[in-house]
């Protein structure tokens, strides 16, 4: 009797609790941590984001080109200091209440605000806003010219967040939460999945297609790829290396790696023995074959020879140094003859990851063959590596940066002499001038130019060495649609749908 | 008559594994370093080269299981030895003394035992890294530094057997007949009790061997493992594992680094069950 | 007993104490902190952030916060995940940490206790024979090969199981029989080892002698012994088992406490660190008490709470 009852338990348990799926379920990488926007700074965390919470403009998947979000129209003045903004009418949260300019410059204020903790505070440093409320209007006053403003507008950090998240104290999350994008939270289960479902508050309600998604947290690249092939997934952000070759060849309905808008590239260690010598670093930059580190890399990347991805539309075509061996053993003889005598220990530091230690490996191999030079690898998991690049205990260490927006200044602005993100040490008056100067030009043209003499200068010193472009590594089922990969990772939740069922209605544009 | 047999295979694989990996260097085998992009996951064509096959950098199998045997046994061997150096004098000078020292040294012992191992294994490198210039100057580099860590991971298995041990020797006659003629201390310890506990603490080495290796596969997975270019077979095991699905299917990746530990363990246990008193 | 037990438990509590001490000392002192990011936090907003959580008080003062929070079941906000408090996170892992645990350890106890007595039974030498060699198999190989083996096997080629995830009892019987399997090897060779030795004994060769059923030898003669052994390798194991292998819950994506502890640590996340410490300190420590408690009951001769 007792073992009947123990079957039937079983075979209960086993029919019952078969999950309710939702419509679109896809691998979202890591967990995202915080259910804030302004908290969080992975593109695991960017993808859910642009599914709750939408901005004052949005960024087109194809062209990249910036549409109208929660605000219609707005306006720069002619120095780029002052952006005004005007809402749509009848805006509201997913619970009813209404979205009013009042919540954006709440939202902004606390963005500003250090006790907050935001990533990007700096965007909204000394800044005034002034709204007028019956109009829906809202004026912001930057210190400085912010010609792009706009386009910052479509991230997520600076997407407007209702009054009980901005309120929230930590350690406590709101639910439910008020969403404005074309999804809300139904249910957050951490480490396992986070479910949104349609939003029927959102003013693009009419022409959102899926009713619910699941984003679940998977850790591992192949766990994810086995779920994508299993057709538990449809859609999963990167591949591990070992599969690319196969997908490549045989599998471009669903694997073709974008270039991003991102660059994989070293840090000097500028103004310490032995990277101070200049010589050396050039040495060690025309050292590298890119080409050849890309395709042994695999994954479909390419090799990078700027700073700034070749992706901005209007940016002049930056020279910097190629592979030339004889040029590299050239600087090296003279990078010895300035130090006296051969180079002590070498050291390249990298935090733990599968293309680190590709990367790495090359890296080392080619610096061998070409120059003679034995540089270690040091691989660090990444809280150990953090502090080491930040207190400048290093000689050479990976890099990688994501623009956050499409523009030059993203990558640049990094090396100015007052950014916390410089960490090479690198300091120059001549450097910081150009970026200066290149703010104060509301002319793209101008603009471009200057931005580009700064980077040839940066490439010239050689305080980085730029590797490879990221890729994207997105696969992604034939049954769904309305997923173009682009150069920033945007994804138009509203415009997705399955094969067999056409979209809802045709996106409104205005 | 089987297990005399396969105490000879198992002792016969061990020697032929040990002098291959030691003379990898010298050996007429493919750089495990250098990649070949056009010679990529390659299947094993075992009679012809690349006799085991390549992975997804182009590079020779076999070169990297010998070179990674090197790795994983001295890992095995060292860390084992750093746990025994800790934990012997450890249970040992607990077993001898008895009374209250014992009871509060296993305490010890039993409360680090719950901190996880992880958290342990970070701080340990990093209060290692911190000094990594130091230690550098006298030879001592991250694969050491990393032995050390591992090897401190099982002080304590090593440490509960060892105070057992000197537990059971303490109450030998002989070693009565000696405390009562008035040996004490050192002198005892050194005479009597230590070598009487060598057949079980070899019989505790070959035993934490493989629990050693396994560890280290272990870390690798979490990718604490050792430095490139070193490979070891935990390592070549996890890269191999996103390769066990019908996408790729190139199941050699992981089963041939897998397939050398578990004979490699399998030896080992097969020895420490047979030296077993 | 009482007195006893209570004792025991006051030492369970000090060594919760210890360890939480020891593990505060070291994962402080570990270089990194938990807001370091690839895009560096202006400096007055790190400030803010290190105010907001008591790092610039002392030490000494953080750990006495910590250790009162610790006696109110409090630990705090997670550092990583900011908006949930540390004994949410444990709350919503722990259930499925027990069930991952219990369900593998019963399938290990199902699967080790005749395989071992098999093994030892003359009749089936060769059945036997096979159940060892498999046993020193599986403890021979990284658990993450035989994770990767039953996912290939049970997902792919036969297709009866998912690949990785977590909802149903489907997607947990990989998962349990991956961290059962070897678990059941190591039980199966203590019971063999243990009933070889009982079944040489002379009380037992007698009772043989006297014509004593098979049934019957079983039940009164080798289970009891043979189940000790096992009992007392089970109180550690089991506390390992509960709180997972971190590696299975990578390989199919389970949220279960096993991951907290990696990712914790590495995150530099303290706060959580601590507390999944004293999870599973608290359960190592009752595993090892009821096994203790178990054991006694079974077998007169072992002191029980000694």
């Amino acid at each position: 009797m007792f073992v009947r009852l123990r079957w039937l338990t079983l075979i209960l348990l086993w029919t019952a609790c078969t999950p309710s799926r939702a419509e679109l379920v896809i691998a979202n990488g890591p967990d995202v941590e915080v259910l804030d926007p302004q908290l969080a700074n992975t593109t695991a965390a960017a993808r859910l984001f642009q599914a709750l919470f939408e901005g004052l403009t949005r960024l087109d998947p194809v062209s990249l080109e910036v549409l109208p979000g929660l605000a219609e129209f707005w306006e720069p003045n002619d120095s780029a200091t002052t952006w005004r903004f005007q809402l749509r009418a009848g805006l509201r949260w997913s619970d009813g209440t209404p979205l009013t300019v009042a919540d954006v410059r709440a939202s902004w204020e606390r963005l500003a605000a250090p006790a907050t903790g935001a990533s990007y505070a700096d965007w909204m440093r000394d800044t005034r806003i002034e709204i007028d409320l019956p109009a829906r209007e809202l004026v912001i006053y930057f210190p400085r010219p912010m010609p792009l403003f706009d386009r910052m507008c479509a991230y997520h950090a600076l997407a407007p967040i209702p009054a009980v998240l901005r309120a929230a104290a930590p350690g406590s999350s709101p639910q439910p939460l008020p969403c404005s994008g074309p999804f809300q939270l139904l249910e957050r289960r951490i480490r396992q999945r986070i479910r949104v479902v349609r939003n029927p508050l959102s003013w693009r309600a009419a022409s959102v297609a899926l009713q619910s998604i699941d984003f679940l947290t998977i850790d591992s690249q192949f766990t994810a790829l086995n779920l994508f092939l299993s057709g538990d997934v449809s859609y999963t952000p990167n591949v591990p290396s070992l599969a690319v070759p196969k997908l490549l060849e045989a599998h471009a309905d669903i694997f073709s790696p974008e270039p991003q808008f991102a660059t994989y590239f070293l840090r000097f260690h500028v103004n310490a023995p032995p990277f101070e010598n200049r010589d050396l670093r050039l040495a060690c930059t025309y050292a590298i074959n890119r080409e050849e580190l890309a395709k042994q890399v695999g994954g479909g990347r390419q090799a990078a020879h700027t700073l700034v991805p070749e992706l901005v539309k209007g940016y002049p075509k930056v020279p910097a140094p190629s592979f030339d061996p004889i040029q590299a053993r050239k600087f090296l003889e003279s990078a010895i003859v300035a130090n006296g005598g051969p180079f002590g220990r070498l050291e390249y530091i990298y935090p733990s990851s599968e293309l680190n230690r590709a990367v790495a490996e090359v890296l080392q191999q080619q610096w061998r063959e070409v120059l003679g030079l034995e540089v270690a690898l040091v691989n660090l998991e990444s809280q150990s590596f953090r502090p080491l690049q930040r207190d400048l205990e290093y000689q050479i260490s990976h890099s990688s940066w994501i623009g956050d927006y499409l523009d030059p200044l993203t990558f640049l602005e990094l090396f100015h002499s007052k950014s916390s993100n410089n960490r090479t040490g690198f300091r120059d008056q001549h450097y910081d001038a150009l970026l200066e100067d290149a703010s104060a030009h509301p002319d793209a043209a101008a603009r471009f130019e200057l931005l580009a003499q700064a980077e040839v200068m940066l490439l010239e010193e050689a305080v980085v060495l730029p590797l490879l472009v990221d890729v994207s590594q997105e696969l992604i089922s034939p049954q769904l649609q309305g997923l173009p990969r682009n150069a920033s990772g945007v994804i138009d939740w509203a415009a997705l749908h399955f094969h067999n069922t056409a979209p809802a209605a045709p996106a409104p544009e205005k | 008559m089987t297990r005399r047999w396969l105490n000879r295979a198992a002792w016969a694989f061990l020697l032929t594994l040990g002098c291959a990996a030691l003379a990898a260097p010298w050996l007429p085998l493919e750089d495990y370093r250098s990649m070949h992009v056009e010679l990529r996951l390659e299947a094993p064509h075992w009679t012809a080269s690349p006799v085991l096959g390549t992975d997804a950098q182009g590079r020779d199998m076999l070169a990297r299981l010998l070179w990674g045997a090197r790795i994983s046994l001295f890992v095995g061997l060292c860390g084992t030895l750093v746990a025994m150096f800790v934990g012997v004098p450890y249970g040992a000078f607990a077993g001898f003394r008895g009374g209250r020292w014992e009871r509060t040294m296993m305490r010890l012992a039993d409360a680090l035992e719950s901190i996880p191992m992880v958290v342990f294994v970070l701080f340990l490198m990093s209060i290692l890294q911190e000094y990594r210039s130091e230690l550098a100057a006298i030879g001592c580099g991250r694969l050491q530094l990393f032995l050390v860590a591992v090897g401190l991971l099982f002080w304590l298995p090593t440490a509960r057997v060892a105070r057992a041990e000197a537990l059971r020797i303490r109450q030998l006659p002989y070693v009565l007949a000696a405390r009562a003629s008035g040996m004490r201390g050192w002198p005892l310890l050194r005479t009597h009790i230590l070598p009487n506990m060598m057949p079980a603490m070899l019989v505790m080495l070959l035993l934490t061997l493989p629990r050693v290796i396994l560890m280290e596969a272990f870390l690798s997975f979490l990718g604490l493992g050792v430095e490139p270019p070193a490979v070891s077979w935990g390592g070549l095991a996890s890269d191999g594992l996103a390769a066990m699905n019908p996408l790729v299917g190139s199941a050699w990746l992981m089963g041939l680094p897998s397939g050398a530990l578990a004979l490699t363990l399998l030896a080992l246990q097969r020895i420490g069950r047979s030296a077993r008193p | 007993m009482s007195k006893r037990l209570l004792r025991r438990l006051l030492s369970l509590l000090v060594s919760i104490l210890l360890v939480h001490a020891a593990a505060f000392m070291m994962v402080r002192a570990t270089r990194g902190g938990p807001f370091d990011e690839e895009r560096a936090l202006a400096p007055q907003v790190q400030l803010a952030l290190e105010q907001r959580f008591g790092f610039d008080d002392s030490l000494l003062v953080q750990y006495f916060h910590a250790v009162s929070g610790l006696f109110r079941g409090d630990f705090g906000p997670s550092l990583r995940y900011r908006d949930t408090q540390v004994s949410a996170l444990l709350a919503d892992a722990l259930p499925i940490s027990l069930a991952l645990g219990g369900g593998a350890l019963l399938l290990a106890l199902l699967l080790g206790i005749p395989s071992g007595l098999l093994a030892a039974s003359r009749r089936h030498r060769n059945a036997g024979a096979l159940a060892i060699t498999t046993s020193t198999f599986l403890l021979a190989i990284p658990n993450f090969v035989l994770a990767g083996l039953l996912v290939a096997l049970f997902s792919f080629q036969l297709g009866w199981l998912p690949p990785a995830g977590f909802g149903s009892v489907r997607h947990l019987l990989l998962p349990w029989l991956c961290l059962a399997l070897p678990l059941a090897a190591q039980i199966s060779l203590l019971v063999h080892a243990r009933t070889t030795e009982t079944l040489n004994s002379a009380s037992v060769r007698s009772a043989i002698a006297q014509g004593l059923s098979p049934q019957l030898l079983l039940r009164r003669y080798i289970l009891r012994p043979s189940l000790t052994p096992v009992l007392a390798f089970l109180g550690p194991a089991t506390a390992a088992l509960l709180t997972g292998s971190l590696v299975i819950e990578q390989v199919f994506a389970l949220p279960g406490l096993g991951t907290f502890f990696v990712q914790a640590a590495l995150a530099r996340d303290y706060t959580l660190a601590l507390g999944v410490t004293v999870v599973y300190t608290a359960l190592l420590g009752s595993c090892t008490l009821c096994a203790d408690l178990l054991m006694a009951r079974m077998d007169p001769r072992v002191e029980a709470l000694s």
